[in-house]
């Protein structure tokens, strides 16, 4: 298996749930650098995907090799490498913005002087240096978003997980978003990201459509709307949707 | 190593910040203690006094009023009054106006005069079996301290056998149940806030979402869980502080044994409550379970801990189920500290039950509790 290049590489990767398989025989391969887009309807099976991706899930059956890690066999190492900001918002609302960048910093071992340093340097990217002492439980959606996302980058990891990272965020935070996206990839920083939003599967080099558990499509955006003979992704993703399968 | 240490030293510092920020947590961790071991050092006292007493007496003579006088100066019993006869009687238990009934029947003075046989008759409401026992005890001594007193006047100038039991009681002189029993509530009180408090801490997690922000950091089962328990070992000494204070300097309750001791049995049992709340938060899926489960192992572990029904008294299969009962030894050890002052050498059993069944808990959940979904 060709692993050295590759962020991610997959396969036959598989999930079920009792009788019902949620993804099903997965292959696909993501390179360094890249932006991943992975989109899909409700259920399509693209947070199963992720968590097996990032250890937090078992693989009922497949290989799966994150930056040269077999997961499937040891999902810990791969951990101190990877960030992950689930679906969910998932920092602690108790604390401050400071004090949950703080926490997680210091969980991935971070030396003092090295986390007080990428703590105030995230915040002064991210823009939240004004709300460092603000209990996260008071801050808006986009500011939660920021935060979530800098927790997630305090130990500069090589690859990035974002599932629905722009969910209940207005267009002007998500444009900024995805701005900070593509300055992360420039950098050399993978990242995987799922979406709902059609305009924002624009972003990112390679897209992959998800339907049922599988993979019906992969390429790039401009490669995607050429082979459907479509305008936008949203009409790409409708004639999957409605044909229901991939070429 | 060094590095392990910081790490459990951020989780540390993380449950320390939000027990502080969390109001309500701070008032029940301050203020409940007090309350608690107050109030319920009231209430659970098992000294019967004064219990209402009720008298039918159908001989009218001086020696039936004698009787009646005796019992109208014993503490146990607080004399309400005559009552007219069986319908009276009934209707007076019945209301639970009075608990115990004194019968004296006619002709008691005239048998006794005869030297024949006779009884009085004591009825008792049996709904609160443990008060009715014992007043029935000090009943039946009341009665028959005024038989023998009948027949050392008639037997006046003749030299009796003189046969008494002198009851010299250690540790406890007054037999006051509230010595007992409160030091018996500071260990109820720990129980309870130490088991239920770590319990949830770790549901609420799982609900939050943050055990899975958690779960993709490469920190260890181990880091993880000490930095979450030890944040409450230090809450528990704590509130324990508290607690005894109230037993010092409320109830005065001795302490004769020493400081050193208690702490270290203290935080022997501490790994017990806190590796029962760590493996129910494992298995429960939400905080409600997770407050039943430990409710439920707790009502068990408190009724069966010898505190307020003696082990001894259980059926054999009971006292054997008592093993596996960490509250069993620690209560144990608390009170003889407490009222007797022993030493290590007296709590062999004790030391080891606790040393057994604390991180058999705690291995248990750490086993049970998985960063990876399966
Ligand atoms: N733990 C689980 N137990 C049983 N079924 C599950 C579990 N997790 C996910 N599923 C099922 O697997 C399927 C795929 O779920 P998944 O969350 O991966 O979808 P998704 O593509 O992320 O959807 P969405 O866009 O709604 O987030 C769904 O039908 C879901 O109900
Ligand atoms: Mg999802």
């Amino acid at each position: 298996m060709p692993v050295e290049e590759a962020a991610i590489q997959t396969r036959t990767l598989t999930r079920t749930f009792g009788r019902f398989t949620a993804v099903d025989a997965v292959s696909f391969r993501v390179e360094r650098g890249e932006v991943f887009g992975l989109l899909g309807a409700n259920g399509a099976g693209k947070t199963t995907t992720i968590r097996m991706l990032t250890g937090l899930l078992r693989p009922s059956g497949g290989e799966a090799w994150v930056v040269g890690v077999p997961v499937h066999s040891a999902p810990e190492s791969v951990k101190p490498r990877i960030g992950y900001m689930s679906q969910k918002f998932s920092l602690y609302e108790d604390l401050t913005v400071a004090e949950n960048l703080t926490f997680f910093g210091g969980v991935y071992g971070l030396p003092r002087r090295v986390l007080a340093h990428r703590r105030a340097e995230l915040l002064d990217l991210f823009d939240l240096t004004e709300l460092a002492n603000r209990l996260t439980s008071q801050l808006a959606a986009g500011h939660r978003q920021r935060l979530a996302l800098a927790s997630a980058l305090i130990h500069r990891p090589q690859l990035l997980f974002l599932d629905e990272p722009t969910g209940g965020i207005d267009p002007i935070s998500r444009r900024t978003f995805w701005r900070m996206i593509a300055g992360l990839a420039e950098e050399g920083t993978t990242v995987m990201v799922t979406t709902h939003y059609m305009d924002e599967a624009e972003y990112c080099h390679r897209l992959a459509v998800m339907r049922d558990g599988r993979i019906v499509a992969v390429g790039s955006p401009r490669d995607l709307r050429r082979e459907y003979n479509a305008a936008t992704i949203e009409e790409v993703f409708l004639a999957i949707a409605s044909t229901g399968g991939g070429s | 190593m060094l590095r392990s240490l910081r790490i459990i030293g951020h989780v540390f510092r993380k449950e320390i910040l939000q027990v502080v920020r969390d109001r309500q947590m701070l008032r029940m961790i301050l203020i409940m203690p007090i309350l608690q071991v107050i109030l319920l050092g009231y209430a659970v006292t098992i000294d019967v006094k004064y219990l209402p007493l009720g008298v039918v007496d159908y001989d009218h003579s001086p020696e039936s009023r004698r009787l009646i006088e005796d019992f109208r100066h014993n503490e146990t019993f607080d004399l309400r009054g005559r009552l007219a006869g069986p319908g009276a009687v009934r209707e007076a238990l019945d209301s639970g106006r009075i608990s115990a009934v004194l019968i004296i029947p006619a002709g008691f003075a005239s048998s006794l005069g005869r030297a024949e046989p006779v009884s009085v008759q004591m009825l008792m409401d049996g709904v609160d079996s443990n008060a009715s026992l014992i007043a029935a005890a000090h009943a039946r001594g009341i009665v028959e301290s005024y038989g023998l007193s009948l027949v050392r006047e008639r037997l006046a100038g003749r030299q009796l056998p003189d046969l008494r039991p002198r009851v010299t009681v250690f540790y406890n002189p007054e037999l006051a149940s509230r010595f007992y029993m409160v030091p018996g509530i500071v260990v109820i009180l720990l129980t309870m806030l130490t088991s239920l408090v770590t319990g949830i801490g770790l549901v609420r997690e799982r609900e939050a979402g943050t055990l899975e922000q958690l779960s993709v950091t490469p920190i260890r089962t181990v880091q993880l869980l000490l930095g979450k328990i030890l944040p409450f070992v230090l809450i528990a000494y704590f509130v324990l502080a508290i607690a005894i204070s109230v037993c010092l300097f409320w109830f005065g309750v001795p302490m004769r044994g020493s400081w050193g001791l208690l702490a270290i049995f203290s935080f022997l049992f501490l790994f017990n409550t806190l590796g029962l709340g760590l493996l129910v938060s494992t298995i429960a899926r939400s905080q409600q379970q997770a407050l039943f489960m430990t409710w439920f192992t707790l009502i068990f572990g408190i009724m069966m801990s010898g505190l307020f029904f003696p082990i001894e008294n259980m059926p054999p299969i009971m006292q054997q189920l008592t093993y596996i009962n960490p509250l069993r030894y620690f209560l144990a050890v608390v009170r003889e500290l407490f009222l007797k002052g022993s030493g290590v050498g007296a709590f062999r059993l004790e030391t080891a039950g606790l040393m057994m069944l604390g991180p058999l808990a705690l291995l248990l959940a750490g086993l049970r509790f998985r960063k990876r979904a399966r």
